[in-house]
C-alpha cells in the first residue's frame, strides 16, 4: 500500500515535470501544510508566511527537473522554505541575530487554559533567534533528526546541537518563569 | 512533570494556508509559464544578428549589443595601432634621410675646406710640391718641406 502510494507520488512528480500543471498543483496541495507552517511558525506574521510559502513553491516548479524523488522533494522544499524565510526576516530588517538570553519575552497576558499555553509557547519559541527558531521549528514540527537539521540549514551538525540544546533551555527556563508551579523538562 | 518536547511539538504543528493558497500559487505560475512560452517563441535572432555573417547562411545568432561594442572596438585598437606604427616608421625614415643629407653636407664643407688648405699648402711649397698624406707617402720625389717654416703658416 505504501509503496503504491509512492509510485504514484513519483508519478505525480514526473508528470509535473513534464510541464503537466493538475500534477503540480497536487504537490502544492500535499506540501503547502509544512511550507506554510514552517513559515509561519518562523515569521509569525500570516501575510508574509504565504508570501514566502508562494515564492518557495515557484521556485519547485521553475526547478521540477532537478527534484529526483519525494524524498529529494520534501527535504529541497525544506531547504527553500528555510532560506525564503530568513531572506523576508532580512529584507523587513528583523533578521538581527541576538543572543538567546537577550530574546525578548513576549509582553501580552496569560489567560489560563491550554490554548494560551500553546499560543504563549508559541510566542517564546518566536522570540529566539532566527537560528534556533527554525531549528525548534524543524525539530518539533518537521520531527528531524539533528543531521536532517544541520542538513536543511546548511549548518554543522554541532552547531545545530549546541544551538538546539540552548533554545530548550532558554525556552524552559522562561516557560517556568510564566508558569512557576509546573517544571518543565526534556521528555 | 511536563515533558517540554510534547508541549512544543503540540504548538508547532503544521498549518493549513488560508483558502484560495493553492490557487494563487498555481496563477503566479501559470504567469511564469506564460513568460517562458513568450521567451521561447521570440525569435534568438536580434537586429545585430543580420550583420552576422552566420545569419546569412541560414544559422540563427543572437549578438547582443556589448558584443558588437567590444569587437568594434577591438578592431579600432588594432587599426590605431597599425597607424601608429606606420607613422613611427615614416618618421624614423625621414630622420635618417635628413642624417643623410647632413653627413653629405659635412663631408662636403670638409672637402672644400681640404681643397682650400691644399690650394694654399701648394701656393706656399710652389706647384709640384710633393704632399705629404696622412699615411706617411709621399706624391713626389722632392720633400715637402725643405726645413724653413713657411711664413703663412706662422710661428709654432
Amino acid at each position: 500500500m505504501k509503496d503504491q502510494t509512492r509510485d504514484t507520488q513519483h508519478a505525480v512528480l514526473g508528470r509535473a515535470a513534464a510541464g503537466d500543471s493538475a500534477a503540480f498543483e497536487e504537490i502544492v496541495r500535499t506540501h503547502q501544510s509544512m511550507v506554510f507552517g514552517v513559515a509561519c511558525h518562523f515569521l509569525r506574521d500570516s501575510g508574509r508566511a504565504e508570501e514566502v510559502a508562494q515564492e518557495a513553491f515557484l521556485r519547485l516548479y521553475q526547478n521540477l527537473g532537478r527534484i529526483e524523488s519525494q524524498t529529494h522533494l520534501l527535504q529541497w522544499l525544506r531547504k527553500v522554505t528555510w532560506r525564503c524565510a530568513i531572506d523576508e526576516l532580512r529584507r523587513a530588517g528583523r533578521g538581527k541575530e541576538t543572543p538567546l538570553e537577550d530574546a525578548p519575552e513576549p509582553v501580552a497576558p496569560d489567560p489560563p487554559g491550554d490554548l494560551l499555553l500553546k499560543e504563549r509557547l508559541l510566542k517564546l519559541v518566536a522570540s529566539l533567534p532566527p537560528r534556533a527558531r527554525m531549528m525548534v521549528i524543524l525539530r518539533y514540527q518537521e520531527d528531524l533528526d539533528l543531521a536532517e537539521i544541520a542538513r536543511t540549514m546548511d549548518v554543522p551538525l554541532n552547531t545545530v546541537k549546541s544551538g538546539l540544546s540552548r533554545a530548550l533551555a532558554v525556552l524552559r527556563q522562561k516557560l517556568n518563569r510564566v508558569i512557576g508551579d509546573v517544571k518543565y523538562e526534556t521528555a | 512533570m511536563k515533558p517540554l518536547d510534547d508541549e512544543l511539538r503540540n504548538a508547532l504543528k503544521r498549518r493549513e494556508p488560508p483558502p484560495g493558497f493553492t490557487g494563487r500559487v498555481m496563477a503566479r505560475v501559470e504567469q511564469l509559464a506564460e513568460g517562458r512560452a513568450r521567451t521561447a517563441a521570440k525569435p534568438a535572432r536580434s537586429r545585430w544578428a543580420l550583420w552576422s555573417p552566420a545569419s546569412w547562411f541560414g544559422r540563427k545568432v543572437s549578438v547582443s549589443f556589448g558584443a558588437v561594442a567590444a569587437m568594434a572596438a577591438v578592431v579600432l585598437l588594432a587599426v590605431g595601432v597599425a597607424l601608429w606604427q606606420e607613422h613611427r616608421i615614416e618618421q624614423e625614415r625621414r630622420e635618417g634621410e635628413a642624417a643623410r643629407a647632413q653627413l653629405i653636407e659635412a663631408l662636403r664643407v670638409t672637402s672644400a675646406k681640404l681643397n682650400h688648405v691644399r690650394t694654399k699648402v701648394r701656393e706656399v711649397t710652389g706647384d709640384g710640391a710633393p704632399i705629404r698624406t696622412p699615411g706617411g707617402r709621399r706624391t713626389s720625389s722632392e720633400p715637402l718641406f725643405d726645413g724653413a717654416r713657411p711664413s703663412s703658416l706662422g710661428a709654432a
